[in-house]
């Protein structure tokens, strides 16, 4: 393959991850096999010579149209399944506190890998589909059913409608002789519904309705390709989190689903439709690690403010602002970093010290550029969720940035440091009793790269509260951003939003915006092989001005997202 | 018969009042299970202060410091054992967990143990926990492969039924075919014949991970079936008049600061229960999470317990003061825990002479992050293998460094009666820890 400027940049961009994990030298060589944040740096600094010939290299694809991931099976999460359950069988979501919590590797609920279906698992499926099958039945029969009891044919029928939907694909007649033979009399006592439910109840313990199984079809060249049918799976759990309505599986009958064309015009559809927003805004959450914010304990003696009413402001804030950007704004970086407005409540508004909209759900109220609030940096729910329950944290902000956002991993501290954060002192500032870190060599290394890019949000409190002054003591904000890119001077700035107008001009936030959808859809941890996708991609969101709607189209136009290929 | 008793328990419980103590009575023959060596697993997070915590004076002769203090009741069924190292594997909070039961190695030896020994019982092993799942909740110590975390089951209610639903509770089982047994037997045969299917299509890794699923079915089949039961014709496990309240949509009622404790006494009465009638021969129980957000009231302290582990300089300090009532009131739960234990009668002896329990945390120095000289706790004589009241210490008597832990992982699953020589890391050496048993 010939080398590209794209091939360039691929390597240039994993350098960058090499020189923030070499931070120190403390690093443990054995590696945590158990997914910490520690694994990528390694990989990086073990990995960028293999980069260059497996990015590049003999694969049967170009970095223009990606690699193929590795054939997985994945568990749905707790989220998909009950959305699953309840687009099936037309029921409520069924409650899922009985399915034992995903793993979050690298913030993500559904790391492909992590996730196994453990005998707690089985007896909560177990549970839930006798409940949601009686519910069913009970609820709507004859629809369900859609033929008659007395037809000798109806279980044929029946098992032939349900199994094409509740496993994503038509049944072989074999399978569909399987799932009728559950209307043995032995079984049902002679109940029609009786066998109804039991077929019902089969498919929700279907492997193939609680994985993802999108494993394709071998063909010559040694890679698999995705069927219609995989595929139209593949964009409704990428695009909506739940199973393929009608109309997609009938994409995937037609034909339509076997080129990129067609694969687009669906995921537009999706994307458009109420359920595409969802996904988008859980990707946001997952993605800037608000997930939390609803149940952070926050000290009540230091915030006493910061009530269950506000923290839900502040979480309908930043589904309305996602919402807005990426629906009716113009869907980029810039605009969510830069927005000359917010969507506040009244109870945030006061908050925010900004003039009450008169509403109790989120209104757009205009800001004026440069100001205090205005762009994810500022949004409460990020404010709040990166801080601790009693202080801000320049730390956690600064990794944050460092990783949420430039795509940096950064290393565990060394083992053995003193990890004790300076005691609060009601007579300095938060920046001043951080100051030790760069005073100390050891965490000078790695904190370099962290406190001055968080010592920037020091203006907001730890509940996202505005602060001109802390213990009487002006706040100073200033900061600097360094290694923005390989090799890049220091920037200096002052302030979030200084640090934000930095931010979206950069192209690696435009990449890193890639790379953590990429991780969010894939369910795994992008590989040096993939990097030459997102770069690729990356490319492509700055050429079209940085819409990263349409980069969600980019993405399932490649051939990669139909590929795919045997790990082993 | 798991789904029908399910509806009957809930309701049960659902009652106003609820029933306390809660009676269940078997509804088919016991047999019996007891005398065979059980294994328990604590966790409790985010280290100690060592200078307060591990005893001093002699191996036999010796007094608890303040943390420890509230084991002094019960110390006489401890072994007290410090000195040893977590290698390999990730530094901090999350790395220590991931591989205090795995030795870095892919599996926890809690389920590893449950493989070996649990084939007899319903349940191969018990993973239960007390807010594990609350706020960031990541780092379970169970694995069943590598990365694969098995999490706890906060809920003490569902873990109960999920252990005893079996159980008739106060209804009579109606005359005639079991049609719930039959047909759920029949959606599991189901479910295992598609999954061979799915399978013949994957390669090695996918394989392993529906051999997991696979193993899980099986289990589940077996407990439907009845073809494993417990020893147990009556239950007595009081609920305290904990119940789940729908208005708690989060934290869930289980998961609330001001439950923790309850939950907790819950938990570890549902694990004795669980050993004692021999549904599982394996349990684990932790306490929260590694950088525990956990604040538990009643302690009179100020801050949660991890922003409490970074203590400082000053041991009287209130960071410091709040970091000891935390670990005082883990070791009163582990005082509790052995004298439940010690109380309930098993084979010849007493449940705790016939058990192992380790207890672990993880990390050391909660100022620190280091993992050289873990404060471990064993208690109970696996059935007169380990001699208890004493304190050990192996500080640099693996080639002048700390032993492995990886050892007492070694020496647990052989008091176990599985002869095994390594679990995980092997860079001290393998076998058993030298000078614990025998």
């Amino acid at each position: 393959m010939r080398t590209t400027k794209r091939g360039t940049t691929t390597i240039a961009a994993m350098a960058a991850v090499l020189a923030l994990g070499g931070c120190y030298q403390g690093l443990d060589g054995g590696g945590d096999p158990f997914g910490a944040a520690t694994d990528g740096a390694e990989d990086g600094s073990g990995g960028s010579g293999e980069g260059e010939s497996e990015g590049e290299g003999e694969g049967p694809l170009s970095c223009e149209q990606g690699t193929p991931g590795p054939r997985v099976l994945r568990l749905l999460t707790r989220r998909e399944y009950a959305a699953t359950v309840s687009d099936l069988l037309g029921v409520e979501p069924p409650p899922v506190d009985e399915i034992p919590v995903e793993p979050f590797i690298d913030g993500y609920d559904n790391d492909a890998q992590a996730s196994v279906v453990t005998a707690r698992h089985i007896d909560a499926y177990m549970g839930l589909a006798a409940q949601v099958a009686d519910q069913a039945v009970e609820q709507s029969a004859p629809t369900l059913v859609g033929c008659m009891p007395e037809d000798p044919e109806c279980p044929r029928l029946f098992v032939e409608s349900l199994g094409r939907r509740a496993l994503r694909r038509p049944l072989t007649g074999d399978e569909v002789e399987l799932y009728v033979a559950l209307f043995d009399p032995e079984a049902t006592d002679g109940d029609f519904y009786e066998g109804v439910r039991l077929v019902v109840r089969s498919f929700l313990m279907a492997p193939e309705l609680l994985y993802r199984s999108e494993l394709g079809e071998l063909r010559d060249d040694g890679l698999y390709r995705l069927t219609g049918y995989e595929t139209a799976a593949a964009l409704s759990y990428g695009l909506w989190g739940t199973m393929p309505d009608d109309e997609l599986l009938d994409a995937a009958a037609s034909g339509e689903l076997d080129d990129a064309e067609g694969i687009e015009a669906q995921a537009r559809r999706l994307l458009d439709h109420p359920r595409g927003r969802a996904q988008v805004d859980e990707f946001f959450t997952q993605w800037l690690g608000t997930g939390a914010l609803l149940l952070a304990n926050k000290d009540a003696q230091v915030y006493p403010g910061f009530t269950p009413e506000l923290r839900e402001s502040m979480a309908a804030e930043q589904r309305a602002f996602v919402e807005h950007v990426m629906f009716e704004g113009n869907a980029t970086i810039e605009e969510l970093l830069l927005a000359d407005y917010v969507f506040v409540n009244d109870t945030l508004a006061d908050f925010y010290g900004l003039p009450r909209p008169g509403s109790n759900v989120p209104a757009r109220v205009e800001v004026p550029a440069g100001s205090e609030r205005g762009g994810l940096l500022t949004l409460g729910s990020v404010l709040a969720s990166h801080a601790h329950p009693n202080e801000s944290s320049p730390v956690k902000r600064g990794v944050f940035v460092r990783e949420r956002l430039l795509c940096q991993e950064l290393p565990s501290p060394p083992p053995d440091v003193d990890a004790t954060p300076p005691q609060l002192d009601p007579g300095a500032t938060t920046r001043e009793r951080f100051g030790q870190h760069s005073a100390d060599p050891v965490c000078r290394a790695c904190h370099q790269l962290i406190d001055p890019l968080g010592f920037g949000f020091e203006a907001y409190d730890g509940v996202g509260a505005f602060r001109a002054t802390e213990n009487g003591l002006p706040i100073d904000a200033s900061g600097e951003v360094s290694q923005l890119e390989p090799g890049a001077e220091p920037l200096a700035f002052d302030g979030t939003a200084e640090l934000a107008a930095i931010l979206a001009e950069a192209r690696t936030t435009n990449a890193c915006a890639v790379h953590h959808w990429v991780r969010f859809t894939s369910g795994r941890r992008p590989t040096a092989q993939d990097a030459c996708t997102i770069e690729t991609i990356a490319d492509q969101l700055v050429a079209n001005g940085g819409d990263l709607h349409e980069m969600f189209i980019d993405l399932v136009r490649l051939d990669a997202f139909v590929l795919r290929q045997d790990q082993d | 018969m798991l789904i029908n008793t399910r509806r009957s328990f809930l309701r049960m419980l659902g009652a106003a009042g609820v029933a306390s103590p809660l009676a269940l009575t078997l509804g088919r023959n016991a047999i019996a299970a007891s005398g065979d060596v059980k294994v328990m697993f604590v966790y409790m997070p985010d280290g100690v202060i060592p200078s307060l915590w591990h005893p001093t004076g002699g191996a036999t002769d010796f007094t608890l410091p303040q943390m420890s203090a509230p084991l002094e009741a019960v110390k006489d069924d401890l072994v007290f054992v410090r000195g040893l190292k977590m290698y390999a594997g990730g530094a901090t909070h999350e790395g220590g967990v991931a591989k205090l039961l795995t030795g870095d190695g892919p599996m926890s030896l809690d389920v590893f143990l449950g493989e070996q020994i649990g084939t007899d019982t319903p349940h191969k092993s018990v993973q239960l926990g007390v807010a594990t799942n609350f706020q960031n909740g990541s780092g379970s110590m169970s694995y069943i492969g590598p990365g694969q975390q098995v999490a706890p089951d906060d809920n003490p209610l569902s873990a109960f039924e999920r252990l005893f639903g079996d159980l008739q509770g106060p209804e009579a089982p109606p005359p005639g075919p079991d049609w719930a047994q039959i047909r759920s037997t029949r959606v599991i045969d189901r479910s295992i014949d598609d999954l061979q299917r799915l399978r013949t299509r994957l390669g090695t890794t996918e394989r392993d991970k529906l051999d997991i699923h696979l193993d899980a079915l099986q289990e589940v089949e077996a407990q439907i079936k009845g073809t494993v039961t417990g020893s147990c014709e009556q239950v007595v496990w009081n609920t305290e008049g904990f119940a789940v309240s729908e208005a708690d949509s989060y934290p869930k009622t289980w998961e609330k600061e001001e439950e923790f404790a309850r939950v907790g006494k819950l938990q570890m009465d549902l694990a004795v229960l669980a050993l004692s009638c021999g549904v599982t021969r394996v349990s684990s129980l932790m306490w929260s999470h590694p950088v525990s957000p956990t604040r538990i009231p009643g302690l009179g302290t100020t801050v949660a317990n991890h922003d409490a582990s970074h203590y400082g300089v000053d041991l009287g300090g209130s960071l410091a003061l709040d970091y000891i009532a935390y670990k005082r009131f883990f070791c009163e739960q582990l005082a509790y825990l052995v004298q439940q234990l010690g109380a309930t009668p098993d084979g010849d002896g007493s449940l705790l002479d016939n058990t192992i329990l380790f207890m672990g945390t993880d990390i050391n120095d909660g100022n620190q992050h280091d993992h050289g000289d873990m404060p471990f706790v064993l208690a109970g004589r696996a059935g007169g293998q380990l001699a208890t009241g004493r304190s050990l210490d192996y500080r640099g008597t693996a080639g002048g460094e700390d032993d492995a832990h990886s050892k007492l992982l070694v020496s647990i699953a052989n008091m176990a009666g599985v002869p095994i020589d390594e679990f995980g890391y092997t860079g001290k050496g393998t076998g058993g820890l030298s000078g614990l048993l025998g």
